[in-house]
């Protein structure tokens, strides 16, 4: 308690050195904190930091298109898990609480443990997704950037069908781009 | 020893078969004898630069069957598309529930039968659910032997 | 997630940023108060 009463007179009182000192470190002190916790947040943005827990779903992207294609553009785990707002991502990352919880609890932490949990783990992102409208995949992709001359047949029925009708997002009909599948019993659109 | 005819003769044939072997050393002689295949006359050491990457198409037309129960081919690239038994992603679109609303071929109805009875089944048979056992798509890959082979007549179109 | 779920973490979300602004303030107001003690600006004149 003492030590809060003297930090406030401390912070109360007037400094005896310049104005232009006190202010300059404050704005120097503001950059370096804002530079350090998004540096840090950031970090736990990478691929090497997600497979620290969820190492074999990590393996599972490494065949797929957005991790390797002809164009050399990748995906990272936290282009399509993460928002991309700060006010968006500083939400998600406080979500992420349940995860260490999870870490603490080991309840993914073996091979047999994670293909039971797949499944559950799967629809969830699905659904968050579909609520926001697969958001993340918007990040990089746009009906209206899409060259219609350059895609194949199929592609271009589907996505000139969704987009006229509005009713499906990105994520219904693109299941299983990024990941291996877990069990699609009773989801729409697979058998 | 005394240099007679033969003697000489003798050694100059050897000496002329020594530097023979000598100055065909990189040739065939006593080699052995190469190597004949697709590729021509080649030597077994020598390594062949690879052939390039064969593209399979995005999309196309359906390919016509060049003989009668053919497994038809596969037009389209299927990369990463997952047959497992978690998910067959073939059957989202070409299974009779999806295929009118996907615009895509209907699978045959033998899938549907049981493989030895024949009896009907309610939903595609497992044995006919690994449609890449069966059904190919095609790369861009000239054939490497030339052949005469010519569809059946209900076939062939003109 | 249902949407009482999502209500919480969007809650608590948005509660953790005026958190993280106060606490950068008073983790920069450490720092340069102990900056400046070492000039002239010695606490308790």
């Amino acid at each position: 308690m003492n030590i809060i009463k003297r930090f406030w007179r401390r912070l109360s009182s007037p400094s005896k050195a310049a104005a232009g000192v006190v202010l300059f470190l404050g704005f120097m002190g503001g950059l370096l904190f804002w530079g350090a916790f998004n540096t840090g947040m950031e970090a736990t943005n990478t691929e090497a930091f997600c497979s620290g827990c969820h190492a074999p779903i990590v393996k599972e992207i490494r065949e797929t298109i957005h991790y390797s294609n002809r164009s050399g553009v990748r995906a990272i785990c936290s282009d399509c898990h993460v928002p991309h707002e700060w006010t968006d991502k500083i939400v998600r990352k406080v979500q992420a609480s349940k995860e260490l919880f999870a870490f603490a609890m080991g309840t993914i932490n073996t091979e047999e443990k994670f293909q039971a949990r797949r499944g559950h783990l799967a629809h969830r992102e699905w659904s968050r997704m579909k609520n926001n409208d697969s958001k993340e995949c918007r990040n990089c992709h746009q009906f209206e950037y899409m060259d219609y001359s350059e895609q194949g047949l199929r592609a271009v029925k589907q996505h000139s069908e969704a987009l006229a009708s509005g009713d499906k997002t990105c994520v219904d009909c693109h299941k299983g781009i990024a990941h291996k599948l877990p069990d699609m019993k009773d989801v729409e659109g697979w058998q | 020893m005394k240099m007679t005819a033969k003697f000489a003769s003798g050694l100059m044939i050897l000496m002329l078969a020594f530097g023979a072997a000598h100055a065909a050393d990189e040739a065939l002689v006593g080699g052995n004898g190469g190597l004949h295949s697709l590729r021509g006359q080649t030597e077994i050491k020598d390594t062949f630069p690879g052939e390039s990457w064969k593209k399979y198409p995005k999309d196309g037309q359906p390919i016509d069957s060049d003989y009668v129960y053919q497994p038809p081919l596969i037009p389209h690239t299927i990369r990463n598309y997952e047959v497992s038994l978690n998910a067959n992603k073939c059957l989202s679109c070409h299974s009779w529930k999806y295929a009118n609303e996907m615009g895509a071929t209907k699978i045959s109805v033998t899938h549907y039968r049981s493989p030895r009875q024949g009896q009907v089944l309610s939903d595609v048979s497992p044995s006919r659910y690994f449609c890449l056992q069966c059904h190919v798509p095609q790369a861009d890959a000239t054939p490497l032997v030339d052949n005469t082979f010519k569809r059946v007549d209900a076939l062939d179109e003109k | 997630m249902s949407t009482l779920e999502s209500v919480i973490w969007h809650v608590l979300g948005y509660a953790a940023m005026p958190v993280i602004i106060l606490t950068g303030f008073l983790m920069v107001a450490v720092v340069s108060l102990w900056i400046l003690s070492i000039g002239k600006d010695k606490p308790g004149r």
